[in-house]
């Protein structure tokens, strides 16, 4: 047991999983820094919801280490549990509570269990407290359990696809959640999300993950900078995509290209001269591009 | 396929079993022989053998008429043509998916409602002319194809009419099969002519409606409100510490439904009863009424328990595992719950046989029951602590959510009946008893040695791995020597000789959970962290 | 005080913020001594992460558009320090830049350039004397 605080809440070291015959995760390392927020970037069934499973004890590791607040989540669940707030993706709250019951039986767990704040959420979003869950639309369903994830103030917020199916609205009240969060001391938050519009505002460090790999890792600024859009002209119209060395996705047609390269600006420029086109302009991709950029990477 | 391939075995193995029995199925008055055959050996101290003797000979005599009656409601279920939705768990939801085919309503209707018929006639003179069934007076009223297919048809109606109130549905549902199968009055209100044609009206209008999104959004507005609040116990204001919280939950999530079914299904049949007899001035009921109105009485907390703990539902809480809960803090409260609910339906029950006492001559089912009240009270005592191990022995099973492990309740208890077979074989080969009687103790002593080892292993894993807490151990440990004692003192009440006192007391230890109560945190931590 | 900021066409959001807020002064929507809001009502304000706009009050910071006060907040520094009017020449810089390679484009020559924007600055004037 740590006497001193760990830096980091959630440390995941080599972490492999198969199911049957399929890899799930496949040596997957990531580290979750305390107060900052982190957003796990995929594709559906790239692994993002086995990782959290991994984090809250649910599944166990084949391979490899996972630690919150270095506790492991198999061996003392309670540790892990007592202090992590979690909002599943399947909205699995029991269908036969009462919203007012499912706010005092949680209230039972956790002896940090804020009552006024509790309700003063409950009434922000509006929950009736005599409705039944199962008759809850998606909305308020996912808004209920937002609520009891974050009324005792957990010092890590886990969400897995949060604002999946949701309206606007609702999106708002998750987001200024995850902020409210983080502005308080040292709390951390890690979700997983492929809406990466709300990933590019609220994150501070993503991770971006392919087949159960995790293929790029960094602060939002860091990977930002690193990626560039290229626009290139070439003298010629090109029939199919032009084969240029160092950028990892190239569209467009005709004389104009948009290319998105990885940090190897130089090496690309020079390659795209080679096969005959100039750089007209330069920018930083936005998240979405370079996403897509490696997606196309990955499948090649 | 199922149902084939019963009526298949049934065809071939039961008359070599009656030959083997010396089972005479064409005897007009079966159960009169049973009676006769093990009246014979009462004079004889009630030992397994004799129990398991008779066991057997009753298993073939109402086995074919109650194995035709659950194949014949199987069809009866299987053409209403529903299925368990997983998305709002209710048990009977037509399959939407149906109605987006190009099929007219009318065509779907002739085809359930031709089919059913036809499978039902079909399956019923399989039943009724390949297999020679022994004639008994209490089945000999479902004898009737006609019935059947009225209540196949009824059936129908009820499920496609109703289906916007599932609740409502499925308690008219169960009334009119549990009316159909205990009606043992002259009068057969299924045999009636008009029943099918109006059944089938409304099972067609049922579906025509259910088709286009008709009757529905209405609501039972108090009735059910009150009922509901009777069953749900609200809980203090805060929930102090989370043991309590956790006691609540389980009982909202399983034993306060299934012990309000218990209390009603006993208590409502005999206040009705009661109350009709009283005001419509009818006869007491007649002996054998009472004796099958007696023998559902006291089989009812047994047979609901055990469906709770062998329910597959149990397996199905992902919430639960993410609260900061030991494996421990989780089993605890189902054992709690399971004990509270046994005492309030067995409650109920006895004040359902004391309401049965004034609608017909009790004392004489008493008596046939056993002479001495001693005998009785043992008796009840022991379904009593049956019912709360049934409840709870199959835990260890249910929790890991896995397919094969879950069916392991259901596999004993056919082992259980093939074991009362087998005895009964060796009976054919007299003399084995006294070499049988010698080994059985130490065999009995053996078997707890193992227990014990289990017990003792299961409990040390669950410590080390922190699964148990060890105030938690302590408390159980306590509750079962407890249990223990309580039950041997039961059965000093009911005298048994000399030699058979030590394997007696040893099948109580054996009967009492440990090891199993010990697995349940470790198969819950399989399916927590699978 | 409006700010927007959008994700997608590849321009941080802190360099967004303080862009705004650069053009907010040089418009004289915010004048000198006006408070700009916490770094923490900004974020949920906005719904971005309270670290960009720390980064953002940085920059500001560092490029002499806005002071911390010790305590009390930040506020826009005073329009006459000469970094605040490089600032505002800084802006209209890159307003120029882009307008330059729009002509380019369009085969406009840059003389031509010059003569329409005395034509648009004297048509623009007679109007504000009314």
């Amino acid at each position: 047991m740590n006497t001193s605080a760990p830096p980091c809440a959630v440390e995941v070291t080599g972490l492999s999983r198969t199911f049957g015959s399929k890899l799930a995760l496949n040596h997957v390392s990531l580290q979750v820094r305390r107060g900052r927020v982190f957003g796990l970037v995929g594709a559906n069934g790239a692994g993002k919801t086995t990782l959290i499973q991994h984090l809250l004890g649910r599944l166990k590791p084949e391979s490899g280490l996972v630690r919150v607040f270095g506790f492991d989540p198999v061996e003392d669940p309670v540790a892990v549990l007592s202090r992590t707030g979690y909002l599943s993706e399947n909205r699995d709250l029991p269908a036969w509570m009462r919203v007012d019951e499912l706010l005092r039986y949680t209230a039972a767990f956790y002896p940090k269990w804020d009552m006024a704040y509790a309700e003063a959420l409950r009434q922000q979003f509006g929950l009736d407290p005599r409705a039944k869950i199962r008759t809850l639309s998606r909305g308020e369903n996912a808004k209920a359990g937002l609520l009891i994830a974050l009324a005792y103030r957990p010092e890590l917020l886990l969400l897995d696809e949060p604002s999946s199916g949701l309206d606007p609205v609702v999106r708002r009240d998750i987001l200024e959640a995850i902020i409210r969060t983080v502005a308080d001391e040292g709390r951390t938050v890690f979700f997983s999300s492929h809406l990466l519009e709300e990933v590019e505002r609220v994150a501070d460090d993503i991770a971006m993950m392919f087949n159960g790999q995790v293929v790029l890792t960094g602060t939002l600024d860091d990977v930002k900078e690193s990626h560039h859009r290229l626009i290139l002209r070439f003298d010629a119209p090109q029939i199919s995509p032009p084969k240029v060395t160092g950028v990892l996705s190239i569209t467009g047609s005709g004389q104009e290209w948009t290319a998105i390269c990885n940090g190897k600006r130089e090496e690309a420029m020079a390659a795209a001269a080679r096969v005959g086109g100039r750089v007209v302009a330069e920018e930083s991709a936005s998240l979405d591009e370079i996403f897509v950029a490696w997606a196309g990477a990955k499948t090649e | 396929m199922g149902i084939a391939g019963l009526v298949l075995a049934f065809t071939v193995v039961y008359p070599k079993l009656c030959a083997l029995a010396g089972f005479d199925p064409n005897n007009p008055d079966p159960l009169e022989e049973v009676a006769k055959s093990s009246a014979l050996q009462s004079a004889a101290e009630p030992s397994l053998l004799r129990i398991g003797q008779v066991l057997s000979m009753l298993f073939l005599a109402c086995g074919p008429a109650v194995t035709m009656f659950l194949t014949l409601l199987c069809v009866v279920w299987m053409f209403t043509y529903t299925e368990l939705d997983q998305r709002t768990k209710d048990p009977m939801r037509f399959p939407g998916r149906i109605f987006t085919l190009p099929v007219s309503t009318s065509f779907l209707f002739w085809w359930l409602f031709l089919g059913g018929l036809a499978a039902m006639m079909v399956f019923y003179a399989s039943w009724v002319y390949l297999i020679p069934q022994p004639r008994i007076k209490i089945f000999g009223m479902h004898q009737n194809c006609f019935g059947w297919m009225a209540l196949m048809v009824l059936a129908q109606a009820i499920a496609w009419t109703l289906a916007a109130w599932p609740g409502t549905r499925m308690l008219i549902l169960m009334a009119t099969v549990f009316y159909f199968l205990g009606c043992i009055d002259s009068f057969n209100f299924f045999e009636c002519p008009i029943v099918l044609p109006l059944g089938a009206a409304l099972a067609f209008a049922g579906l025509q409606k259910m088709r286009h999104g008709q009757w529905q959004g209405l609501t039972w507005k108090w009735p059910l409100a009150v009922l509901a609040a009777c069953t749900e116990w609200q809980g203090p204001k805060r929930f102090a510490p989370p043991a309590q919280a956790q006691v609540w939950f389980e009982w909202r999530r399983f034993a306060g439904t299934f012990c309000f079914i218990t209390v009603a299904m006993a208590l409502v049949p005999g206040v009705i009863r009661l109350l009709a007899r009283i005001v419509f001035s009818l006869e007491p009921l007649s002996g054998d009424m009472m004796d099958g109105f007696t023998v559902f009485l006291v089989f009812l907390p047994l047979f609901i328990h055990f469906c709770v703990g062998a329910s597959p539902a149990r397996s199905d809480q992902s919430f639960l595992m993410v609260r900061p809960l030991t494996n421990g803090e989780m089993v605890m409260p189902m054992l709690k719950t399971a004990a509270i609910s046994t005492a309030i339906s067995w409650v109920a029950v006895l004040m359902a046989l004391a309401v049965l006492n004034l609608l017909g001559d009790f004392h004489k089912v008493a008596q046939g029951v056993s002479p001495l009240p001693a005998v009785r009270v043992a008796i009840v005592l022991g379904l009593i602590f049956l019912t709360w191990r049934v409840a709870v022995v199959n835990l260890c099973f249910m929790l890991p959510g896995n397919r094969w492990i879950a069916t392991m309740p259901v596999l004993l208890i056919i082992a259980l009946g093939a074991g009362i077979v087998v005895f009964y074989q060796l009976e054919q080969y007299g003399g084995y008893w006294h070499p049988l009687s010698r080994i059985l103790p130490g065999l009995l002593l053996f078997l707890v040695a193992v227990k014990f080892l289990l017990a003792f292993l299961s409990f040390r894993v669950s410590l080390q791995r922190r699964l148990f807490a060890p105030n938690d151990v302590v408390n159980y440990l306590t509750i079962w020597v407890v249990l223990v004692a309580a039950l041997l003192g039961t059965l000093a009440l009911i005298h048994p000789a000399r030699e058979s006192v030590f394997p007696l007391s040893l099948g109580v230890i054996l009967l009492v959970p440990l090891a199993r109560i010990g697995f349940c945190p470790i198969a819950l931590a399989c399916y927590r962290h699978s | 005080m409006q700010l927007h900021v959008s994700t997608g066409d590849g321009v941080p959001i802190y360099l967004q913020i303080a862009t705004q807020v650069k053009y907010l002064v040089a418009s004289g929507r915010l004048a000198p001594g006006d408070e700009v809001p916490p770094i923490r009502v900004l974020a949920h304000q906005l719904l971005v992460n309270p670290n960009t706009v720390a980064r953002a009050y940085l920059e500001l910071e560092r490029e002499g558009v806005v002071h911390k006060r010790h305590g009390s907040g930040t506020y826009v520094s005073d329009a006459g320090s000469p970094l605040a009017r490089k600032e505002r020449l800084k802006i209209l810089a890159e307003r120029v830049d882009a307008l330059l390679a729009e002509a380019r484009h369009l085969e406009v020559e840059p003389q031509e350039l010059q003569r329409l924007i005395k034509e648009r600055s004297q048509s623009i004037q007679p109007k504000e004397n009314k």
